[in-house]
């Protein structure tokens, strides 16, 4: 493995109010590698912009370590110099829930703004600002006002500002919670894009999980300054282990809930198995209901099913009701298990609240 | 008409155009001692405002000991009503324009009456910009003076030219209390001539200009400020 483009030991970030202490960021442990879109998520308050502002020191931790581009920031103290941080921090772009344009500059000013200390002349500059502008497709506005643009627009410009000196990293804190779905998805759509083209490496803070899903390939979960869960996007959510990693990713609301009314309302029996399967890539509903009626004699009925898109990996989840010989139940289970498809059994006879709490 | 004039306004005629009373001098007293301390107070003013804006915690310089010094000294001047200001600091006058009364002697006071005043102006205006913007020029490597001019300066620009027009109306208001150490000037007039001499119409006629010359500020200073001004309404 090579390094990885930001690690961050055992950073803490504490506040000090007026008679009290806040730590906002604890104990954090991050290794993000070149190329990733790290999904940092959690509700607001949890610390996630101060977290995210301790990669480029814009806030110095209280202590840790912070190391970017190989280059150590800060251990247990500052170790850049200020000239020099000031040129490590335009190769880490950053955007912003409200995409913080100079509102008395225009379009193009803007980004030229965040070339002013390159070593392009001045007419360069402007040629490279117009070259990122056609690049988020705004090169006919470049002598707008940001305040003329929609919030869409906005942010496209506040992306072909964070690129101007073509950084490796981009740290996204928010950049499309004030933004329309579409709007939404068109930026996600274009941070991905440049994910490939340029390999940049994407930091994107949220508090929606969608986005999350759209783009990441990791994804840490922060609550009260500390991470809770971390891991490859997949993983974490096939498998979340802490409760508000669940909650946060709507984790078997749905099913839980279909068997919670089938159970109340008496017309199941007990003689029956809820299993979950969850499955990636090609597997399809119908063949493996037949599949298991066919070569193991239980009948299975559906209660739920579901198929999401992680990035573009599929993730198909199905709830259902196993009904035969337990011998041929447990069979039938080892058969999907050596298939790729991960099953988990779900205890019946509760009431739905509390197995809803309780999912395996 | 100007037999009208004369008849209704006999002590404004008699005092005359030029000459050492006449009305062309208090103008033009009044211009000179509203734009020289407009310039020195304004800049002196500026730099405390600005040092107020950065040198606070979670500013761009947090300095707590180089905050309380900017904020202690305007305070300080702020407390201390202008017409004592004038009395209060004649021998600093002497020193700096080599006289205590008249025109020139009134600049002093009155630069350093105003910039307490435009300094807390300046302060507000100046923490008007959004942090966050201040934040992202920082995140693309900008240097201090890029802080303080392309993005403090020019993001308030709008904002710091309301703030010079309320200014510049109470400097105007001070400079009609020059009159004390003999200065002259409009406000003048419209006390030691009119008022003190029972003559309304002189009093009437150099209240009427001084408005004449607040509205002429206010308007270039609305219209400027509308000008300059690119954020969404
Ligand atoms: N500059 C600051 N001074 C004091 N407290 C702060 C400061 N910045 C953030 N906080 C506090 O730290 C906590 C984490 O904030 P933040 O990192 O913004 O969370 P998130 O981005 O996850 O919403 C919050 O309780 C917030 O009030
Ligand atoms: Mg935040």
């Amino acid at each position: 493995m090579t390094e990885p483009i930001i690690k961050l030991e055992d950073v803490n970030v504490t506040f000090q109010q007026k008679n009290q202490t806040l730590p906002a960021v604890q104990h954090v442990n991050l290794d993000i590698n070149q190329g990733d879109i790290y999904g940092i998520v959690g509700y607001s308050g949890a610390g996630k912009s101060t977290l995210s502002r301790t990669i480029n020191l814009l806030q110095n931790p209280t202590s840790g370590k912070v190391t970017v581009n190989g280059r150590v920031f800060f251990d247990q103290k500052v170790t850049i110099k200020a000239k020099e941080l000031r040129q490590e921090r335009q190769k880490i772009g950053m955007i912003f829930q409200h995409f913080n344009l100079l509102n008395e500059q225009t379009v193009i000013q803007n980004v030229a703004f965040a070339l002013k200390h390159s070593k392009l002349k001045e007419k360069e500059i402007t040629a490279k600002a117009k070259e990122l502008l056609d690049l988020v497709g705004l090169g006919e506005y470049a002598n707008s006002y940001a305040a003329q643009l929609s919030g869409g627009q906005q942010q496209r410009v506040a992306i072909a500002r964070a690129l101007a000196n073509d950084p490796k990293i981009l740290i996204s804190d928010e950049s499309t919670s004030a933004l329309d779905p579409q709007n939404t998805n068109q930026i996600l759509d274009l941070l991905k894009d440049l994910n490939k083209r340029l390999n940049l490496t994407v930091i994107l803070i949220t508090h929606e999980i969608d986005a999350v899903k759209r783009i990441a390939n990791k994804v840490a979960v922060m609550d009260h300054g500390q991470i809770i869960e971390k891991g490859s996007l997949i993983d974490v959510f096939i498998h979340p282990k802490q409760e508000l990693t669940q909650k946060l990713i709507g984790f078997n609301d749905g099913p839980l809930k279909a068997i919670g009314l089938l159970t109340k309302s008496g017309e199941r029996t007990q003689d029956e198995t809820f299993v979950k399967l969850t499955y990636t890539g090609g597997e399809v509903n119908e063949p493996i209901v037949v599949k298991l009626y066919k070569d193991f004699s239980v009948a299975a009925n559906i209660i739920y099913s579901n198929v999401d898109f992680l990035g573009d990996q599929l993730i198909g989840t199905l709830f259902i009701s196993l009904q035969g010989d337990d011998a041929n139940i447990r069979s039938s289970i080892a058969y999907l298990n050596s298939h790729n498809v991960t099953v988990e059994e779900i205890q019946q006879g509760k009431k739905q609240n509390e197995s809803e709490a309780e999912a395996v | 008409m100007t037999t009208w004039f004369a008849h209704t306004f006999p002590n404004v005629v008699y005092l005359g155009w030029g000459g050492s009373d006449g009305w062309e001098t208090a103008i033009i007293q009044t211009l000179y001692m509203t734009f020289w301390p407009a310039i020195f107070g304004g800049i002196l003013g500026l730099l405390f405002g600005l040092g107020l804006v950065l040198t606070e915690d979670g500013g761009v310089l947090e300095n707590h000991a180089s905050f309380t010094f900017f904020d202690k000294v305007v305070s300080l001047f702020r407390a201390v009503p202008f017409i004592i200001l004038l009395a209060f600091i004649a021998p600093v006058t002497q020193k700096i324009v080599g006289t205590q009364i008249g025109t020139t002697a009134a600049l002093v006071p009155l630069s350093l009456g105003v910039f307490p005043f435009f300094a807390r102006q300046v302060q507000v205006a100046l923490k008007g910009v959004d942090k966050g913007v201040i934040e992202a020029a920082q995140s693309v490597g900008a240097t201090l003076s890029d802080l303080i001019f392309t993005v403090y300066l020019r993001e308030a620009r709008s904002e710091l030219i309301r703030v010079s027009t309320v200014t510049l109306i109470s400097l105007v208001g001070l400079t009609a209390m020059a009159g004390a150490i003999g200065a002259g000037g409009l406000g003048n007039m419209a006390i030691a001539y009119g008022y003190n001499r029972f003559a309304n119409d002189t009093t009437l006629i150099a209240t009427l200009l001084v408005l004449v010359l607040v509205l002429i500020i206010q308007f270039s200073g609305d219209f400027l400020a509308k000008v300059f001004n690119h954020k969404a309404a």
